[in-house]
């Protein structure tokens, strides 16, 4: 199974140095929008992140989140 | 290691002597961890009346269990009433863990959900005597926390990093010691009344 790695940049950064070995890219997917929904929860007015997903190899999925206060 | 697996129909009932199990299931392709049963806790007590069981009972890494066959048990039971309560409150206690364990996956954030997992266990493991020294083995991989918590298995290394960081625990090699347990269960909304610890057991006996 390809390890796969979810590296988190932006206000609150997160180095994944122990990656997480799964069957497929559909299932990195899966896991990456499940890591998205428990980010969610520090986000403040203003702050950004991206979701960085590689297999060590190269990137297979980036997922990036922007906000502003609009007021 | 199965116990039981979802549609198996006991005709005994465990009681953990070491170890720690978990009831289990699958939904939308992933692991979900229901609650732990510590020594001393009868994982299977429902399936004197329910028949077949309706999750997995699982093993977190070694664990040891003693078997009762269920007409033993009603035997026992036909000859103590006060046995008989007792057994009835293990399932009331188990109801209460799982309301509780509802509470705190579908509504509380990452951080506190951990912390109050932490809690838990470290509150009834010391109840058998098991956590008598501020720390105890919980002998979880990375995914049984993600499994137990529904939170990313990437995000729970995250989550108790940060937990190091504000100095509630330490977790190394299967051992946690809660550093600051005031704090810790503050973060976790942690109270231990779910526990019913101090209701009238001992006016049954």
């Amino acid at each position: 199974m390809p390890r796969y790695f979810f590296h988190i940049s932006g206000d609150d950064p997160f180095r994944d140095a122990e990656g997480m070995d799964l069957p497929d890219d559909e299932a990195a997917w899966r896991e990456a929008k499940r890591l998205v929904r428990d980010i969610d929860s520090n986000l403040e007015p203003g702050q950004a992140w991206q979701l960085d997903v590689g297999d060590g190899k190269g990137a297979v999925f980036v997922i990036t989140l922007g906000s502003k206060r609009a007021r | 290691m199965a116990l039981w697996r979802e549609g198996d129909k006991p005709r005994q009932c465990a009681v953990l002597l070491s170890g720690l199990l978990c009831r289990h299931k699958v939904a939308n392709d992933r692991d979900q961890i229901l609650a732990f049963s510590v020594p001393g806790d009868f994982p299977d007590l429902q399936t004197l009346h329910l028949g077949s069981i309706d999750h997995n009972v699982l093993s977190i890494g070694a664990s040891r269990v003693g078997l009762v066959a269920h007409g033993q048990l009603r035997d026992i039971m036909a000859g103590s009433q006060s046995l008989t309560h007792l057994f009835w409150r293990e399932t009331l206690l188990d109801a209460a863990r799982l309301r509780e364990w509802v509470c705190n996956v579908a509504a509380r954030d990452s951080l506190p959900r951990l912390a109050h997992l932490i809690c838990e266990m470290e509150a009834r493991l010391a109840i058998v005597g098991l956590a008598e020294t501020g720390s105890f083995n919980l002998p979880f991989t990375q995914q049984d926390v993600a499994n137990a918590t529904g939170i990313s298995a990437v995000h729970v290394n995250r989550t108790v990093q940060e937990l190091r960081k504000r100095g509630l625990i330490s977790w190394s090699a299967r051992t946690v010691k809660v550093l600051d347990r005031k704090a810790l269960r503050e973060l976790a909304e942690f109270t231990p009344d779910y526990l019913h610890q101090n209701s009238a057991t001992a006016d049954l006996v």
